[in-house]
């Protein structure tokens, strides 16, 4: 376990680099998830706000 | 699974792809040859900058671009007209000639790979010089067509032998498109990338002949527009990428059309999707292959099939092939993502049929990464035709005096690659995304219902981007 955290920090740059290729991606699948979770909160409102009363 | 589900295990699925893919160090490419760069920011940061523009051009492409441009164009203007049959027998002629002195001297020619005509033709000038000269002047291919000026000469001779005894062409059979197309171009990828004996010239020529005859038999079965148009996979190749150029040829006549607009017109059939994630998968397969994350795969997965009782060189082959199926998969699999997402939008049409709808987004990016990946190729050992057109057999003639002369690596500086490759990628996602932006306008009522369909798309084509810049990053370093 001890090597291979050793292993994984030692080997940082190399895919700490490569990794920075993923931050746009993932910042775009990230304001698209938000995107939809508000998009769902305002249909469920719009729905309850038009449903009838008791 | 419910829509939002699938949605979510496919994203998962591609970022874990994408991880895995990015985990390991840079990769390099199998065919770059890159020097020293001089590059005023980390490489990273172009991919940053990259997403930066995709952006930005979806927001513009939103406020500016309100109504569909590209669906029904108006007529092109004629520039140039040429008797079509003179010019088709002209090409015909040309091209078959170029066929018979590459299998020629891929049968009687040395050997040795370098010093003979067929390989470099085969893996420099036809297989990316043509798409690009296609991207450029339109459907050249089309008129250079080796078999398919084999076939109309047959069929001119038939003709006047028989006049109208010819039978009639079997009807091709719908549910299989551009299937035939897709199969073709794996195969010839799995040849370039996988096959033990790729650069064998005399092998190469064997495949050549045996291609054609194939093409020779679909024809006499199906008719020769359509088999070229549909199955014949070199055909359909460039003919994808001529759809890109604001040049036509139709019966002799040269037009100049709105960019994209043959795009948006593509009639998209069976197979067509395949197809294009054929096209993207396998060129970035090339560069994968050749890093270190897949150097620490392969050989497990060649042990196990060297366990099943393959030799070490089909146990390789093997492997190799179930990566550039991978690959190809994750390519189809991000494709598919953003069709699931755009279904989120839309959910009254099935994702098979948006797939299908947007597809011609992809062939922009197809372009991309074929100039993007191969682009030294073309710009170094392209220069090698003017001495191997010379001594096409490898056996010290000088057909054309230009035997001596050599490759010229100062042409272009591998920092000006950097950016000829940086540009493509960028310009062939924006273009993408321009097609799909005008393909939503045309499926759904209200402007920004259209725009909101394309966020997903977004996300897929600065994936593609990153993943693209991150292939190439390696071979500069």
């Amino acid at each position: 376990m001890t090597f291979a955290v050793i292993l994984v920090l030692a080997h940082a740059g190399h895919w700490i680099v490569s990794a920075l290729y993923l931050v746009p991606v993932l910042v775009i699948v990230a304001a698209l998830a938000v995107q939809s979770r508000r998009e769902r909160r305002r249909a469920r409102r719009r729905d309850e706000e038009d449903a009838p009363g008791p | 699974m419910t829509q939002r589900r699938a949605v979510l295990a496919a994203a998962g699925g591609a970022v874990a792809l994408v991880c895995v893919a990015v985990a390991g160090p840079d990769v390099a490419s199998a065919h770059g040859l890159v020097g020293r760069q001089d590059l005023p920011i980390p490489r990273w940061l172009f991919a940053w900058a990259a997403a930066v523009v995709l952006i930005v051009s979806f927001v513009g492409l939103a406020v500016l671009w309100p109504r569909p441009r590209l669906e029904d164009p108006p007529p092109g203007r004629r520039l140039l007209r040429l008797p079509a049959e003179p010019l088709e027998v002209l090409g015909g002629v040309v091209g078959v000639a170029a066929f018979a002195g590459v299998v020629y001297a891929g049968l009687a020619g040395t050997q040795t790979a370098t010093a003979n005509l067929a390989p470099t033709t085969i893996y420099v000038i036809f297989w990316v010089g043509i798409p690009v000269a296609s991207a450029l002047f339109g459907d050249v291919f089309r008129l250079l067509n080796p078999w398919r000026a084999v076939a109309r000469a047959v069929a001119w001779v038939a003709r006047r032998g028989m006049g109208d005894g010819l039978p009639e062409p079997l009807a091709y059979p719908e549910w299989l498109g551009r299937w035939p197309a897709a199969i073709g171009i794996l195969a010839f990828a799995w040849v370039e990338l996988i096959y033990a004996n790729r650069d064998a010239p005399d092998q190469l020529a064997v495949m050549a002949l045996a291609y054609a005859a194939t093409q020779l038999v679909g024809m006499s079965l199906f008719g020769i527009e359509l088999w070229s148009r549909r199955a014949d996979a070199f055909g359909v190749y460039f003919g994808l990428f001529a759809r890109l150029s604001p040049l036509r040829w139709t019966d002799g006549r040269l037009e100049l059309r709105r960019p994209l607009s043959g795009v948006a017109a593509l009639d998209v059939v069976p197979g067509t999707v395949a197809l294009l994630c054929v096209m993207i998968g396998t060129t970035s397969f090339d560069g994968f292959s050749n890093g270190p994350t897949w150097s620490s795969l392969a050989p497990h997965i060649q042990s196990f099939f060297a366990s099943l009782g393959l030799s070490s060189e089909h146990a390789l082959e093997a492997a190799f092939t179930v990566g550039l199926l991978g690959v190809v998969g994750v390519i189809s699999a991000c494709y598919r993502l953003g069709i699931l997402g755009m279904r989120t939008v839309d959910p009254s049409r099935s994702a098979g049929e948006l797939a299908r709808r947007f597809v011609g987004s992809l062939v922009p990016i197809a372009l991309a990464y074929v100039v993007a990946h191969y682009f030294s190729l073309l710009a170094y050992q392209g220069q090698a035709v003017a001495y191997l057109a010379s001594d096409p057999l490898g056996d010290g003639s000088n057909l054309l005096g230009t035997a001596s002369s050599t490759i010229d690596y100062g042409v272009i500086t591998s920092t000006g690659i950097w950016y000829v490759q940086v540009a493509a990628l960028v310009l062939g996602h924006a273009a993408g995304l321009a097609l799909a932006h005008d393909r939503a306008l045309v499926l759904y009522r209200r402007p920004s219902e259209a725009t909101r369909s394309q966020y997903w798309m977004l996300a897929v084509m600065v994936a593609f981007t990153s993943l693209g810049l991150w292939l190439l990053s390696a071979q500069a370093q």
